[in-house]
């Protein structure tokens, strides 16, 4: 009789990474938000027929219409183009404060973990002290001692958000400090530096990955409480916040104003934070299930 | 000589205290020579291999003698200093060839980032090296495997790939640290011819680090017996393992399997070494040895030259020479 060996095909690692992503409705809702506002923000100018600061006095704080979807505000800008044009603002602010913050803070949370010591523990006080503080009142004060800008906001944003990273990546290198590759690598000749930019950090930069998208969400909310306190972008910059923050003085009479760009803002977070959490899923070896 | 460690003494500081870890270790290695250090774990194999390349942990205190290498005192040197020499002359092979590698970088990777490192090429040549040095260590098809992550090589593949690794520069002097522990026999067998062949080929100097005698009988010329952080045994190779005079080194022996008929039972050493805290006063193996004396309890052993080549530290020792001869 003839045998026939059972093959056993094991589907590629990719496959299983996308069927399990697709398996999570919610993440799959993120990630297709993300992608339209993505789109939104790639293509603004072809989405609209308007400038967004382009005045109209003769149509100020117009309803939604078809010729202006969400309304007008106070001087007759056309509410959609300002909203989707500050979509470019919020992504690309958040994403560029985040990523740079991420890799600094990695940079120096593997330094600190590599070598440990006083060195390690000086840094790690130091991030304590602004872990101290409560996020929001500490990005306050900043921005208002730097003074009220849209650059002041981001670097304010990179200071508070800094000592995730470092503590992320410390704590990661700790394990991967112990690892043979590394004491190996010191045999082979090769210098700290090296060995921590190119053994320690590959190592440890997945949570880090995971954590810059969880932080994306939380990101963009705080450009945009910036921006509504008056202390990130200046009107007439189409930022969200900056938005709600003229807008809410109309919100009685004119709700549009306000709601349009208060609703971007929570899809945005919301979506970044659906992503960020399907991705640990994904990427986290230790969430298999 | 080449390498040459003097009375080496190492102490791990604790919150208990002071352990001693190593105790008045003295060896020397040649030029082109491969010397095997035996002992059971914890009986500071490894830290003397790793306090030549002054990579112990921050704990450890060198608080006695000297590692002379080609002149140079080695616990001297800055840390730059000793950086330099850090596998441009002494390279070092580990036990674990799963972890010794980075698994976030190709192999050939690796190999090129450490043979430019060394060798001062440039990225083209660095590659065609790599391929070479792959080669070297007898794997086929080099270009493919350079383009692999270690998850993807056995273990006995990525031994080679950490023998490639160390050998790349080449160093004078190579440290093995248990290279075939964690391999199988087959393996094993493989893997030490072809530290031999590089060595005679390259000239280099190995230190064997093993608890396997069998592997020493195979390869070394000289072999080190070490027990609680003393060498209490060395010699030649042929010398130590077929008129070894010491019990401890006598004990091992006794307890292969080799040349034993079926249903002879093995001997074994019975008892367990001491608690490194506690150090005995006398001999370090007083509590486990079978010919011990009041003496052995109270005095450290001295060296005695059975002849040229072999030297023991232990009281009885004549006594056991002849004892031995009798039987």
């Amino acid at each position: 009789m003839e045998t026939k060996a059972i093959e056993l095909k094991q589907p590629a690692e990719w496959k299983i990474k996308w069927y399990r992503f697709r398996k999570n409705p919610l993440t799959l809702i993120g990630g297709f938000v993300l992608i339209l506002f993505i789109i939104m923000a790639a293509f603004a100018p072809l989405l609209t027929p308007y400038e967004p600061d382009s005045i109209d006095m003769s149509n100020r704080l117009a309803s939604p219409s078809a010729a202006h979807w969400f309304g007008t505000d106070e001087v007759g800008r056309d509410i959609f183009t300002r909203v989707i044009y500050g979509a470019r603002l919020s992504l690309g602010m958040g994403i560029s404060v985040v990523v740079v913050t991420g890799l600094i803070g990695t940079i120096i949370g593997a330094t600190a973990g590599y070598f440990g010591g006083k060195f390690g523990q000086i840094i790690m006080r130091i991030m304590d002290v602004i872990l101290a503080f409560p996020t929001l009142v500490l990005a306050m004060a900043l921005t208002a001692a730097l003074g009220p800008s849209l650059f002041n906001a981001m670097l304010a944003i990179a200071i508070v958000k800094i000592p995730v990273f470092v503590r992320l990546a410390r704590s990661e290198t700790l394990v991967v400090r112990e690892r043979l590759y590394v004491k190996a690598a010191k045999t082979f000749g090769l210098s700290d530096i090296w060995i921590i930019f190119r053994h320690v950090i590959p190592n440890v930069i997945t949570p880090v990955i995971i954590q810059i998208t969880i932080d994306l969400g939380d990101v963009i909310l705080l450009i945009a409480t910036l921006g509504f306190l008056g202390l990130g972008a200046q009107p007439p910059t189409p930022e969200w916040g900056a938005m709600i923050h003229t807008g809410w003085e109309y919100f009685l009479n004119q709700w549009w104003y306000a709601t349009f760009p208060g609703l971007f803002i929570f899809l945005a977070s919301v979506s970044f934070n659906l992503l960020g959490d399907g991705l640990r899923d994904l990427l986290d070896p230790k969430s298999l299930k | 000589m080449f390498l040459q460690i003097k009375n080496l003494s190492v102490t791990f500081n604790s919150i208990y205290g002071k352990t001693d870890v190593l105790e008045d270790v003295s060896l020397h290695v040649n030029k082109g020579e491969i010397i095997g250090i035996v002992g059971e774990s914890g009986s500071g194999k490894s830290v003397t291999a790793l306090s030549i390349l002054g990579l112990l942990d921050r704990n450890a205190e060198i608080t006695n003698g000297e590692i002379i290498y080609k002149d140079k005192n080695l616990l001297q040197l800055s840390e730059k200093e000793i950086q330099l020499l850090r596998g441009k002359e002494i390279g070092m092979i580990f036990q674990e060839p799963m972890t010794a590698l980075n698994p976030t970088m190709k192999i050939g990777k690796q190999i090129a980032n450490v043979i430019q490192k060394h060798q001062k090429v440039n990225k083209k040549e660095a590659d065609r090296l790599t391929i070479a040095a792959l080669k070297d260590v007898k794997i086929n098809d080099p270009e493919e495997v350079a383009k692999k992550y270690p998850f993807q090589l056995s273990g006995g593949m990525r031994q080679r790939v950490v023998i490639a690794l160390a050998m790349s520069a080449p160093p004078e002097l190579v440290i093995a640290d248990e290279p075939t522990t964690a391999l199988d026999v087959t393996i094993q067998a493989e893997i030490l011819k072809l530290m031999q062949e590089l060595c005679e080929k390259k000239g280099t100097s190995i230190i064997l680090i093993t608890h396997d005698l069998g592997v020493v009988a195979n390869i070394c010329d000289r072999v080190y017996v070490m027990y609680g952080g003393k060498i209490v045994e060395e010699g030649n190779t042929k010398q130590v393992l077929m008129k070894s005079s010491h019990p401890y080194t006598r004990g091992l022996i006794e307890s292969l399997p080799e040349g034993k008929s079926q249903d002879e039972a093995l001997k074994v050493l019975h008892g367990e070494s001491f608690n490194p805290r506690n150090r005995p006063q006398g001999c370090v193996f007083y509590s486990r040895c079978p010919i011990r004396t009041e003496k052995c309890l109270h005095e450290q052993p001295t060296i005695v030259e059975v002849n040229q080549d072999h030297k023991i530290s232990c009281w009885e020792a004549e006594v056991y020479v002849d004892h031995q001869e009798l039987v």
